[in-house]
């Protein structure tokens, strides 16, 4: 034991009935105060945030059915796991210190396991902090991200070859994801069927990402964010307002 | 140190919570489904970290009900309990860290560093609470030691790491061989909120010397000399206490005992 704390003697001989009157090491709510100390704890408070606010703004994982906007979300879960526990396909992981994800959080790594939109979304169920939306009641309306056909180069359907693979493993099947067909240019007389993503429809469960039969996926789930493009309003699209 | 009844229930206990979370992140038995930071016991009762839950609220403004009720959950048993119950009974990483400080002794380490003041901890608690509010971003608890531990033991091996096994091994080098003042009585901000629960906490140490006699040498049991003062000076330990029972261990009668807080008694 130290017997250097400042202000205990812990000499072997203290008795209980010893008159030496000791202060407890450590603090008083005036000692607390001081202009010393509340300099400290302004340039602490200062370091960290500055610490905070140089976390990465926006991660690339994929996050759980309802999870919160990204800067939102990381704070709101108290990473507690729960979510991870609740889901029946081990899809979802916690994020490790390092990894460029905020450490603790939930993600989900869809080329290894993707979310496969469980109709009673246990994991939002589950988490109690409500950084998974509890307002998330159909599970076709979550947005864990959005699939980008990220490599229209190795994509085999574009080459010309019948794959089809991710169309027919979407959920929202024609909705979410559709072919659309023209006329091969390299044949003339052949199609191509290009998988085409809808950001109305898709969930970002990630299912094509895990079904791609490349070596490396050439359809991503990727995060809305910094994913989607935003028209300028003053363009008039005269053909869609002719459709309506 | 004394291996008394004390301190066997307390390593027991602190075995058996780390043990059934693990059983049952890595099993179908729903008995304690999460972790330290949150939980749901018994698939009915919710626990929820107050001072996580706080850092959550101040940095985004807003938190469901389930981890409210958790967090009232919990501070209300550590009012009853003693705050620092969590740390003498609970905390998975005061398991490593006694463990190293054990080591230690058994090594005879002199340890070049006097350590951070125990006042230091306070401070850190108040600044992680206020960056949130600034920079809404809750960022203790991605680093919280505590919970990166027991987030690799209950969850580890399904996320791939070495960053979180590097910082509790240096918190336990620093406790092993660093500081004297270690990272629980010097550092941790939540022992720093348990110690402030503590202070209106029903159940504490008591000493009464009609009940038998109080070695001299009491003070030098205690790992957390601040709370002996309180035994040797008020006859009830201080907030500072985890309840360890490491001296009611060495005494073996009823001299000192848990038992309801008593006023403090000036000498």
């Amino acid at each position: 034991m130290p017997k250097t704390t400042a202000g205990i003697s812990k000499e072997p001989g203290n008795s209980a009935d010893n008159k030496v009157r000791r202060k407890p090491e450590g603090i008083s709510r005036r000692g607390f105060l001081t202009a010393g100390n509340l300099l400290g704890i302004v340039a602490g408070t200062a370091a960290v945030s500055l610490i905070s606010l140089g976390q990465p703004k926006r991660s690339y994982a994929q996050r759980p059915p309802g999870a919160l906007a990204e800067m939102k979300f990381i704070s709101r879960c108290i990473k507690c796991g729960q979510c991870i526990r609740s889901c029946p396909y081990d899809s979802i992981l916690m994020a490790e210190p390092g990894s460029g994800i905020a450490p603790g959080t939930p993600y989900i790594v869809s080329r290894k396991i993707p979310c496969y939109m469980c109709p009673d979304i246990p994991c939002v169920a589950a988490c109690p902090s409500g950084a998974l939306d509890k307002g998330l009641t159909d599970i076709n309306e979550s947005r864990m991200g959005l699939a980008v056909l990220t490599d229209r180069e190795t994509c085999i359907a574009l080459k010309g070859f019948r794959c089809e693979v991710c169309y027919n493993a979407c959920p929202l099947i024609g909705k979410a994801l559709t072919l659309e067909y023209w006329v091969n240019p390299r044949t003339g007389k052949h199609s191509i069927f290009e998988p085409v993503i809808h950001s109305d429809a898709c969930t970002g469960c990630g299912k094509c990402e895990h079904t791609c039969i490349l070596d490396k996926t050439a359809i991503k789930v990727l995060d809305i964010a910094s994913t989607k493009g935003l028209l300028g309003s003053h363009y008039r699209i005269g053909w869609e307002r002719e459709r309506l | 140190m004394t291996y008394g009844k004390w301190w066997f229930s307390r390593r027991a206990t602190a075995l058996l919570v780390l043990g059934l979370f693990i059983v049952s992140a890595r099993s179908d038995y729903n008995i304690l489904v999460g972790n330290y930071s949150g939980s749901l016991f018994l698939g009915v009762i919710p626990t929820t970290d107050p001072l996580s839950a706080l850092q959550s609220f101040f940095a985004t403004g807003g938190l469901y009900t389930t981890a409210v009720n958790g967090a009232v959950l919990v501070t209300a048993f550590y009012l009853i309990v003693g705050g620092r119950a969590f740390c003498g009974w609970v905390c998975p990483l005061a398991l490593v860290l006694d463990f190293a400080n054990w080591l230690s002794k058994k090594f005879h380490i002199r340890k070049p560093f006097q350590g951070f003041s125990p006042a230091t901890k306070y401070y850190i608690m108040v600044i992680i609470l206020i960056v949130p509010i600034i920079t809404a971003v809750a960022i203790y608890e991605f680093y919280n030691p505590i919970s990166i531990l027991h987030r690799a033991v209950i969850f580890g091996g399904i996320g791939v790491g070495m960053v979180s096994w590097l910082i509790v091994g240096t918190l336990f080098l620093y406790e092993f061989a660093v500081a004297r003042i270690g990272w629980c009585r010097g550092l941790c901000p939540l022992a720093a909120f348990l110690t402030l629960i503590g202070k209106v906490s029903l159940i504490r140490v008591n000493a009464d010397e009609s009940r038998g006699e109080i070695p001299g040498n009491i003070a030098e049991l205690c790992p957390e000399p601040n709370a002996i003062i309180g035994i040797i000076d008020n006859r009830t330990a201080t907030s500072d206490c985890t309840m360890c029972g490491a001296c009611i261990d060495r005494v073996g009668g009823s001299s000192i005992f848990f038992g309801i807080r008593r006023k403090k008694q000036k000498l």
